[in-house]
């Protein structure tokens, strides 16, 4: 441990006994939610943490907030910590918003006063307007939210620990939720761990990634390299798949030097083969990028003929994708709109060269098309 | 810079002395929770606070009504008084029992998410008590000048009766709570022993009217000797018995003992709510 740690948990474990009612009493039963779980996070880190449903996330996060305890192990945290595993847990029904802005405030450790100056700020980024001082059961789920988060992103705290906290807000909320996120980030002094299973959307705010498997933990540097790792698990990549009630099989190849490397410059070419097509069939191709979101998508305009062996060259222009990896799907649609989709069929790697590129390094977006954006009428605001 | 403030979790359980100091490090809460409740308590209410007044009123009428007809004897002391002198300490006991335990439950959204000493409910919910207490003292004086009553100068021993009161009252919410984290069933049968409990309590009628040989019930049951006592600070015709002494010291230690209990569990709360 380092005097800039701001979490150290070592061997860490969590059983839980469980109240098993259909079993005679003298049967006891332990659930082991953690089991010896250790990491440090450095303070300013924006960490996410990962896993399916049960395995071990909130357990997690419920034993950094201290409301529950380990079984075995320790955590040790250095600095005053938001636990914002359930937005608005702190709210009373029936007192009004500007109240609830106070319970809340001092349930998570600030005194009266040091809320006071803030109320307005507050009341501001929630957008509640007048209803401040209605009682918050009336309050929409939305309203209920912003104001909940907006008391929490403006209390002066060192860690931030956000559980699965979007779930109610609209478009605006989760956009003013990521930009509060990147500045937190950006700060360099605030701690950050957020559980989500939208974690992607998070991408560009967070740092490491936390992935915990049947209460294990295993630890990627970034979340691209956790989405690769998921994604091999799922993929055969082998080129050749059953396509169901369109085809007998279909393979996929990728016809350049040394697949999957390819370089940005180069085309992309794709030879696919479909044997035993069942009936006519319009072919589409689908590119994902690592977060499993779509690219692009595209059909090729003409219907193959039903009981035939069909095939085609598909090529993918130069210079267009980002650095990274993506995935093929196949898509195949009938006369009646019926899909199938086989799923990542092929992947490749796209290694762009950075040379002559000033402004970053890195940039996101998972498109690089060589373009030329016209930048004119240029005011640069010189007084 | 304020000094960062560094926390360790561990298996391990606190000693008395770092619950003891949890809990003060969190005293502002016990206000916050207390303010909460007495806010919300008769929300959507015509008569609001007034329920404070009211309620106790209501409970006086009953028991006059019962008490003038079978007649019972209260030392000469007009039974009305007689019946909110106690009803004002038994009351505040029962209401520290029953609040205090459902406390976890209704709050158990926020046990489950954020981190607080779980003493702090139970003691919040007293200080909402003691509102109540306060407010059926009020009651009293009118009462008592209506009857031509002297109030005692004995009242200046007020805080030390609430203390004693109290005390007995988190005795029994601590240990009761922290049995029944795990196991609910002593819940059950927790609104028979309070009804059980004021059969053998002076609050509306006088331990007289037992024979001698069940004296001995009155003698050791800390809850007639906090009643007794409420008495003994009001009117100048009750004195003082040494055994009150002997319980003060009782009540103290049970609700010490009850507060390490109840810290040594807490821990539970969270998970098996």
């Amino acid at each position: 441990m380092t005097k800039h740690t701001a979490i150290s948990v070592s061997s860490l474990s969590k059983n839980y006994s469980l109240l098993r009612q259909d079993k005679p009493k003298q049967e006891k039963d332990d659930f082991t939610a953690l089991s010896n779980v250790s990491f440090e996070i450095v303070k300013g880190e924006s960490v996410a943490i990962v896993g399916f449903n049960g395995s071990g996330k909130s357990t997690l996060l419920k034993i950094l907030a201290g409301v529950t305890k380990p079984s075995s192990g320790s955590v040790t945290i250095t600095g005053k910590v938001a636990s914002i595993l359930d937005i608005g847990a702190g709210f009373h029904p029936e007192l009004s918003g500007r109240e609830n802005i106070f319970l809340n405030g001092q349930l998570l450790g600030f005194t009266k006063k040091s809320i006071t100056p803030k109320l307005e700020e507050i009341v501001d980024f929630s957008g509640i307007g007048n209803f401040i001082n209605e009682p918050v059961k009336k309050y929409s789920n939305g309203m209920f939210l912003r104001l909940a988060f907006s008391i929490v992103i403006h209390l002066d705290f060192d860690i931030y620990l956000f559980d699965e906290v979007l779930g109610a807000g609209d478009t605006e909320f989760q956009q003013k939720f990521q930009q509060k996120l990147l500045n937190l980030q950006r700060s360099k002094s605030k701690t950050v761990i957020i559980v989500s299973h939208q974690i992607r959307d998070f991408k560009q705010a967070i740092g490491r990634c936390l992935y915990l498997q049947s209460g294990g933990l295993t630890t990627f540097d970034n979340l691209e390299s956790y989405f690769l790792t998921l994604n091999q698990t799922s993929a055969l990549a082998d080129g050749i798949r059953k396509a169901g009630d369109f085809a007998d099989e279909v393979t996929a190849t990728i016809l350049n030097l040394n697949p999957p490397e390819i370089m940005w410059q180069s085309e992309i070419a794709i030879q696919i083969s479909i044997q035993g097509v069942k009936k006519p069939t319009k072919l589409g191709i689908s590119v994902k990028d690592v977060y499993q979101q779509t690219v692009f998508e595209s059909y090729f305009n003409k219907y193959l003929a039903a009981h035939s062996n069909a095939g085609c060259t598909i090529t993918i222009p130069s210079k267009f994708f980002n650095n990274g990896q993506y995935y093929l799907d196949l898509l195949f649609s009938d006369l009646i709109d019926q899909v199938e989709i086989v799923r990542e069929i092929l992947n490749f790697k796209v290694n762009y060269s950075y040379q002559n590129w000033e402004v970053s390094k890195q940039s996101w977006g998972n498109t690089k098309p060589d373009i030329e954006l016209v930048w004119e009428n240029i005011n640069l605001g010189n007084v | 810079m304020p000094p960062v403030q560094t926390t360790i979790y561990t298996s391990s359980h606190d000693s008395l002395k770092d619950s003891i100091l949890k809990s003060w490090k969190y005293r502002s809460l016990i206000w916050v929770f207390a303010k909460r409740d007495l806010r919300v308590k008769y929300a959507q209410t015509y008569l609001g606070i007034g329920w404070s007044i009211f309620k106790p009123l209501l409970a006086l009428g009953i028991y006059v009504v019962f008490g003038h007809l079978l007649n019972w004897s209260t030392n000469d002391i007009p039974y009305a008084v007689y019946v909110l002198s106690g009803l004002i300490g038994w009351n505040l006991f029962t209401y520290i029992i029953v609040n205090g335990l459902s406390a976890t439950y209704e709050s158990s959204e926020l046990i489950k998410k954020i981190y607080f000493p779980k003493s702090i409910l139970p003691l919040s919910k007293t200080l909402v008590g003691l509102f109540e207490t306060l407010v059926s003292m009020l009651l009293l004086i009118p009462l008592m000048v209506y009857y031509d009553i002297q109030l005692s100068i004995k009242i200046v021993f007020l805080p030390l009766i609430l203390l004693f009161n109290i005390a007995f009252g988190l005795a029994v919410t601590f240990i009761v709570a922290s049995i029944s984290i795990t196991k609910r069933d002593l819940l059950q049968v927790l609104p028979y022993l309070l009804n059980m409990a004021i059969w053998l309590t002076p609050v509306f009628l006088s331990s007289t009217i037992f024979p001698e040989r069940f004296q001995f019930i009155f003698e050791f049951n800390p809850i007639a000797n906090v009643i007794e006592m409420w008495r003994w600070v009001f009117f100048d015709e009750v004195e003082f018995k040494f055994v009150w002494a002997i319980n003060i010291f009782i009540c103290l230690v049970l609700m010490l003992l009850g507060f390490y209990l109840y810290s040594y569990r807490e821990n539970k709360f969270a998970d098996s709510i």
